[in-house]
Parts: structure tokens; C-alpha cells; sequence
């Protein structure tokens, strides 16, 4: 099974220094036809088990790789146990799936293969499906020594989601000292530095670079009834107590354009999950006003897209 | 041979390739080995890059956990490429190293969980650590005179203390104070209660998982120690070292079988040649010998046409004469014998007697010529009186001459005794005494004398006639062969072969010298001992 490198893990990200955030790198090296076809796949409804739903149905472009919904919920399938996740700045994360068990991008696209709930198909199924249309099946052959196969098929899906960078955000452009930051946004970021949500939202990627327990200082789980296997993050997968409610921490570049938010999807507004991420993972209670400031700060984080600013 | 030789050269090639083909696996790809121990280098370098990491982040000097996620995939990446063996890892080496790998692989999994937990807890730790500060001074602002804010700045201060400080003395004073905050809060005044409350709580995070982080911290080090990849790095080194020597032995092996296999090829076109060459000496040979054998051939049917046109010239000539007077004496005597009268009848029937006793003399030495050539004439001595058999033979000579000639006779007494064949010493005296009357005038001597000691017989015949031309002698005692100047004097040629071959019969040795127009002398010395007396 192909793995993916992770530019990350190469020279282009800083390896450590006494800053806790970066910024992104304004490209990575990848093989631009394979990304142009990738690109079409990621569109195509073809890949799913039904031919009824593309990748782009939930990682839409202008959702900031997100669908806008809590947990998706498709026509004739079960409702996606988590809320989607953004898949921008993949190339940066280093687990993928909210539980933080998938090891690479191939995993991330096999469990979307697999599941139910999104494209329910199998590689295979994809594969032969695509065979049919010659312009594909020509192109594959004009990249690929083997054509289309049921893995270069997910390798191309692999390297166009590995393609999708934002990079300049304002905030980044104020870390290069292009501009500085509004007094709010200023205020928001050194609040989102002093109280601590950069102890785990750090790195190149604003998060995206380690697993935390959600509640570690209150139990954000306490007197619920309805747990969900989702919920109970990493432990869902190894079984490890000391994994219980452990989540990958997300990236939080274009969190302004992914809500709703948290693995449940329950907060809609960054406010909100600024407040509750405080109050269960630092013990603070915010100000509205500190929320406020805390969220412009969090809008600096959106990236362009090719170029174009999201 | 060749065949062999051939099928040697073969059965050299064909197993030449077939180890070439049986060995290629072994053999090292050296870039690829090369390749494989940078790449371990690597893997170990990156062991010391994540210790060091991890150090770094704990002691606060990383602010964020990029460089662990980097080091993290590299290493993981080069886990992967390393599953990728050289070729020339097989069998036992194989195992041996994927054993180790799968170790390898196994502790650095580990160590990633243990990473995982550390990143976690670290960075609560660090988190709360960097709000005791900000606490403390909140204290100052808020609670400095009270009883519950003094003890917090304790607490605070020993918190921060156990980031260096971990024994267990100040561990339970920080429990100690912990117990005492957690009651005392409950009591404190409204304003100051979320504020104890953060102390607490955090104060409570430090004490708690600042020990785990350190327990992590060693666990991590201790797993990512580059020991396990040290010892595939060994094994690695080790089998290509091992790997290396058989290449080289069978780089050895094959030089020599190449080498082998060039000298069978070798030898097989020396072989070529050699052969070629000596079937061309054999076959010259053979020509050479063809020649010399038809030159021989050719110089006997020469000579053998030779003898038999000198055998023709001689019996045409030594029996047609004979031949000739006997008819034409018989013609007369048919035709005239009324008429003559009887003394010259006499004398014609005298005459056809005579030459009838010539050509019976004739044929008898041809025949002994044919015997002796056929070895029909056999060695038969016997005791003899030499003097006695001289006599006859001279007897039958004078007859020969008519009684007109006169031998002197020099030698032993009649009685005298010695052990010879009688027979081969008349062939030889009688023909060596007729050819010295033949050739020599009528009124010189032939003198033959015998003379014997106790060994041997000496005889020597000696005349004063013409005498033997220089270029004869050589030839003289070839059958047939006759000297240049026997001029009308009838002769066969046969004379003194049969001389010769008497003699040789006897063991004896035979020389003639000769002068021309002065005479010859033929001497015979014979072993012969004394006969009875």
C-alpha cells in the first residue's frame, strides 16, 4: 500500500524554535498533472459506492474544506459520525481523522472509501467504474506506468488533497512583518498566546501537530447520556484508558470558514467554541469581549487558495 | 581426444554460466548496500534528533512539538525505505536483520505512543506552569495579607520548584500544601475563591504530571536510545562484510573458471594444431618413406632388369657358344661320321662332351647362386685334409685348362688336418683359381697359397693378369657383376658372389688387391681349427 510522504516531516516547515506558530510555506513540490487530475477526480461522483457523491460534496472549496454541516447527512445514508473536518493544510498534519489514528492521507481517503455514512465504496469498485471513461483511463496512462489501478487512483486523490495549502494568511503575513495585525486581532492573538490555547493549537499549523484530551481541566463529557463511539475519541480505536476522550487537535488556519465546530459539531459560532475550549481545557471563563477578540484574531488565520484568498 | 577436449571446454562454459546464474543473487550491490547503511546512519541520527527534541520541548526551549511531528515521519519514512533489504540479504541474513528491524520498529512505535502522552501532558504542564506566575501576582493584588494567599505563594513557588527540583521531600510538601488549599478554599471569601481555585487546580496539574512528564521523558529516552538500530547497523555491516567475502570468493571462483574454461579453450586449439601438425609430419613421413621406398623400388626393378639382362647376355652368350659347337659338332658327325674317320669323330664327340660339361658347370653355379639366395646351402664342417683337397682341386682345374696352364702350389702337406667344409672350400678355390687363369697371360703363374696357424685357414690366390679397374672393385662380388676389362673372355659374373657368400658361410673374411696389368691377389682367412690328427 502506498504511503504518502508528508512535506511536513521534510525542510519546508521550521523544526522548532522559540516561537510557537509559523508560517505555512507558500508551496510544496508536487507533481502538478497528477494534482490537475486528482483535481477532477475530487469532483467526481463516480468514486463513491452509489456514483451519487463526490469528495468535494464534504470538503467543499468554499467551506474552507468543509461542508458548513454539523454531521453531514446525506439522501439514503447514515449521518457522519463526526463533523467534517477541513481537509486544507493536510500536508501539514500529522494524524488525520478526529481520533488522531489514521497515520496518513491514504488511511484518511481509505476510511472515506470505507464508510458508510460517506462514499461506502471500495477502491476496486472506483477503479472500474472510472475504466470505462477513456479520457481518464488515458490520462491515468499518460502518469502512471500501470494506468488506472485501484491504487493510483487513491494516490492521485492522495497528492490533490496533499496540494491544498493556504498559505499568506494575515497573520502569517504579520509573523513575516508584511503588516501588522488590528489592535483587536493584535488583542486577540496575545490573549489566545497568554492563556494558553497556543500551548496545544502551536506549529506551523495552528494545531494539526498533536493529540489532547478534550476536558483537561473540566469534563466536557460530564452528565451526558447520549456518548456517542465518536466521542470517546483515541479510545474508541486502541482501547487504552489513558486514550479516553483523546482527539487529534485541529489546525485552526480557516476555522472561520468550517463552522460549525468541534468534533460534534455543536458550537456554531467561534465565540462559542473559544468560550468552551477556555472553560474545559484551560479553566478559564471568558469575557465575551476576550472571546470576541479571541475569534478576530482566529479570522487572521485565513489562507488563499491558489493564490485566491478564501 | 579432440572430441574430449571439445566437450570439456563445453561442460567448462555451460557451468560457468549456470554458477554465474546460481551466484548472481549473492553477490553486493555495493551503491544499494551503500545506500542501505546511509540510510541506517540516518535512522540513527534521527534517534539522537528526537531525544534531543523531546529535550528540548520539555525544557521549554521548543515552544511548540513541530520538530518531535518532523523527526517523528522522517523516521518513520526511513523505517519504511529500510524494509526495502539489499539484494544480497538473504536466507538467514534476511531474518537476521528484519528480526532486528521488527525489534527497531516495535521500540520507536513505542517510543511514538510514550510521545504522544508526553506532548499531552507536557503540554498541560507547561500550560499551567506558565500561569502560576500570573496567579502569584494575582494573589499579590488580591489576597497578599491572608493566611490562604501566603500559603498560595508557597505552593506557586514550589510548583515552579519541582520543574528542577523533584525529590520526594519537597513532593510532599506540595501535597501537604495541595490538602491545605483544598480545604482552606472552600472557606475563603467570595472574591478570592475562582482565584484559589486556579491555584489549586493548576498547582494540582504541576504536582501531578510534572513526575509523569519526567517519567515519560526518561521512558521516551530510553526507547528512542539508538541501540536497537546500532545493532541492525552491526548485523548490517556484519552481513555485508560476510556477503563481500563470499562475492569475493566467488569472484575468486569464477576468475578461475574463466580462466579454466580459457585454457581448456586453449589447449583445445593447441590440441587443433598439434594434431594437425603431427598428422602433416606423419603424413610427410609416410611420403618420405613412400619415396625412399619407391626410389628403392625403383633402383632394384633397375637393378634387377640390369642382372636380368646381364643373366640374359651371360646365358645367351655361356649357353649358346656351347650350344652352338655341340650342334654344329653333332650336324657334322650326323653328316660326315660315314666319312671321317675315327679320331675325328673322337674329336667332335670330345668336343660336344666338353661343352656339355660347361654348361652343366654353368647351370650348377646358378643353382648355387639359387640355393645360396634360397639359404639351401647349409655349414658343414668336418675334418679334412687340407693338403689332399688342395690337390683335387687342383686336379680338376688343370683339367680345366687343358693341363696347359701351371699352378704353384705353396702350402701344408697332404696329410695335414683341419676342421672346414670341403665343399664351400672347393666353390671358393676352384672360381678364384679359373678367373686368375682366365685373365692372365698363359705364360705367367697363379700361385696359391695355403698357409694355416691354429685359429685360422689363410688362403690367397694370386695371379699376374689385368688386373681389376679401380671403379670394379666396389662391385666385384655382386652377382652378375663382371669388371669393364674382361674384354672377349666369356665369363657369368657368378664366380666370385659365390666366393663371397662361401666365405661369409665359413665366418671368414675375404680382400682382394688388385693392380691393373699387374695382377690380383684375393686372400681368404677362414676360423678353422686343427682337425684330429
Amino acid at each position: 500500500m502506498t504511503t504518502f510522504p508528508t512535506p511536513f516531516a521534510t525542510d519546508e516547515a521550521p523544526a522548532s524554535g522559540g516561537h510557537a506558530l509559523a508560517p505555512l510555506p507558500q508551496s510544496i513540490t508536487l507533481d502538478s498533472a497528477k494534482v490537475r487530475l486528482g483535481e477532477r477526480l475530487f469532483r467526481d461522483a463516480r468514486i463513491s459506492g452509489d456514483a451519487k457523491l463526490a469528495c468535494v460534496d464534504c470538503h467543499g472549496l468554499d467551506n474552507g474544506g468543509a461542508n458548513g454541516q454539523a454531521k453531514s447527512n446525506f439522501a439514503g445514508r447514515k449521518p457522519v459520525g463526526v463533523n467534517v473536518p477541513s481537509m486544507f493544510n493536510s500536508a501539514f498534519n500529522f494524524r488525520f481523522g478526529w481520533a488522531g489514528n489514521l497515520e496518513d492521507i491514504g488511511q484518511q481517503l481509505d476510511a472515506a472509501m470505507e464508510s458508510v455514512a460517506a462514499m461506502g465504496g471500495t477502491w476496486d469498485v472506483a477503479s472500474g467504474r472510472l475504466a470505462r471513461d477513456a479520457a481518464i483511463r488515458t490520462e491515468f496512462e499518460r502518469l502512471y506506468p500501470d494506468g488506472l489501478t485501484p491504487l493510483t487512483l487513491r494516490e492521485t486523490l492522495a497528492i490533490y488533497s496533499l496540494s491544498l495549502i493556504t498559505p499568506n494568511s494575515r497573520f502569517d503575513r504579520s509573523l513575516r512583518g508584511e503588516h501588522a495585525l488590528e489592535p483587536r486581532e493584535q488583542r486577540g492573538f496575545e490573549l489566545f498566546r497568554d492563556y494558553g490555547c497556543v500551548s496545544c493549537h502551536q506549529g506551523i499549523n495552528v494545531g494539526g501537530n498533536m493529540l489532547q484530551r478534550f476536558g483537561v481541566m473540566r469534563d466536557y463529557f460530564e452528565g451526558r447520556t447520549d456518548l456517542t463511539r465518536a466521542d470517546l475519541g483515541l479510545y474508541d480505536k486502541t482501547g487504552r484508558e489513558e486514550d479516553r476522550h483523546v482527539f487529534r487537535v485541529p489546525s485552526l488556519r480557516n476555522v472561520a470558514l468550517t463552522a460549525p465546530y468541534f468534533h460534534d459539531g455543536s458550537r456554531d459560532t467561534l465565540e462559542a467554541a473559544a468560550t468552551d475550549m477556555a472553560r474545559y481545557q484551560l479553566g478559564l471563563e471568558l469575557e465575551q469581549e476576550e472571546a470576541g477578540e479571541i475569534a478576530a484574531f482566529l479570522r487572521t488565520l485565513n489562507g488563499e487558495l491558489n493564490g485566491r484568498p478564501l | 581426444m579432440r572430441r574430449i577436449a571439445y566437450a570439456l571446454a563445453a561442460l567448462f562454459t555451460l557451468s560457468l554460466i549456470a554458477f554465474s546464474a546460481y551466484s548472481w543473487p549473492r553477490r553486493v550491490d555495493v551503491p544499494d548496500a551503500e545506500h542501505y547503511e546511509q540510510e541506517l546512519r540516518t535512522l540513527i541520527a534521527l534517534d539522537f534528533r528526537m531525544s534531543a527534541e523531546i529535550l528540548r520541548a520539555r525544557s521549554g526551549l521548543s515552544a511548540h512539538y513541530d520538530g518531535i511531528v518532523q523527526t517523528a515521519a522522517a523516521r518513520k519514512r526511513v523505517h519504511r525505505a529500510l524494509r526495502e533489504l539489499p539484494s544480497f540479504l538473504q536466507g538467514r541474513a534476511e531474518m537476521e536483520i528484519r528480526y532486528l528491524l521488527d525489534a527497531a520498529e516495535r521500540l520507536r512505535a513505542q517510543a511514538e505512543t510514550l510521545t504522544e502522552r508526553f506532548k499531552r501532558e507536557h503540554a498541560v504542564v507547561r500550560n499551567s506552569l506558565r500561569y502560576l506566575p500570573v496567579l502569584a501576582r494575582e494573589i499579590d493584588r488580591v489576597a497578599a495579607a491572608s493566611e490562604t494567599g501566603r500559603r498560595s505563594q508557597e505552593l506557586i513557588r514550589d510548583g515552579l520548584l519541582l520543574q528542577t527540583v523533584q525529590d520526594t521531600q519537597l513532593l510532599s510538601r506540595v501535597d501537604a500544601e495541595l490538602e491545605w488549599l483544598d480545604t482552606a478554599r472552600r472557606d475563603a471569601p467570595e472574591a478570592e475563591r475562582a482565584l484559589l481555585d486556579s491555584v489549586f487546580a493548576h498547582a494540582r496539574i504541576v504536582r501531578e504530571r510534572t513526575p509523569l512528564v519526567q517519567e515519560l521523558t526518561r521512558g521516551i529516552l530510553r526507547l528512542d536510545a539508538p541501540g536497537a538500530t546500532a545493532a541492525v547497523m552491526t548485523a548490517f555491516t556484519q552481513r555485508r562484510q560476510a556477503a563481500l567475502q563470499v562475492a569475493d570468493a566467488d569472484a575468486s571462483r569464477r576468475f578461475a573458471l574463466i580462466v579454466l574454461s580459457l585454457l581448456a579453450a586453449a589447449a583445445c586449439v593447441v590440441l587443433e594444431f598439434w594434431s594437425k601438425a603431427e598428422r602433416l609430419r606423419r603424413t610427410s613421413q609416410r611420403l618420405e618413406q613412400t619415396v625412399t621406398w619407391l626410389r628403392i623400388e625403383q633402383a632394384k626393378q633397375a637393378e634387377l632388369s640390369e642382372l636380368k639382362s646381364q643373366f640374359v647376355s651371360v646365358v645367351s652368350h655361356e649357353f649358346r657358344t656351347p650350344l652352338t659347337v655341340i650342334l654344329s659338332s653333332i650336324e657334322m658327325l650326323e653328316a660326315y661320321s660315314d666319312r671321317w674317320p675315327a679320331a675325328k669323330q673322337q674329336e667332335h664327340f670330345r668336343r660336344i662332351h666338353e661343352k656339355s660339361l660347361n654348361m652343366k658347370k654353368l647351370l650348377e653355379a646358378v643353382l648355387t647362386i639359387g640355393s645360396q639366395e634360397k639359404n639351401l646351402i647349409k655349414f658343414k664342417p668336418e675334418p679334412l685334409e687340407i693338403g689332399r683337397l688342395c690337390g683335387e682341386i687342383l686336379d680338376s682345374v688343370d683339367e680345366f685348362t687343358n693341363h696347359r696352364r701351371r699352378v704353384v702350389y705353396r702350402g701344408p702337406d697332404a696329410d695335414e688336418s683341419v676342421v672346414a667344409d670341403p665343399a664351400l672350400l672347393r666353390h671358393m678355390l676352384e672360381n678364384l683359381l679359373t678367373n686368375a687363369l682366365k685373365y692372365s697371360a698363359e705364360d705367367t703363374d697363379v700361385e696359391l697359397s695355403v698357409a694355416h696357424d691354429d685359429r685360422e685357414l689363410h688362403l690367397e690366390v694370386k695371379d699376374h693378369g689385368i688386373g681389376i679397374p679401380e671403379e670394379d672393385l666396389r662391385h666385384l662380388f655382386e652377382t652378375f657383376y663382371r669388371g669393364h676389362n674382361v674384354g672377349s673372355v666369356s665369363g657369368t659374373g657368378l664366380g666370385l658372389s659365390i666366393v663371397r657368400d662361401a666365405v661369409e658361410l665359413h665366418g671368414g673374411q675375404l680382400a682382394v688387391r688388385s693392380q691393373l696389368n699387374v695382377g690380383t691377389s684375393f686372400t681368404i682367412s677362414i676360423p678353422c681349427p686343427r682337425g684330429p690328427a
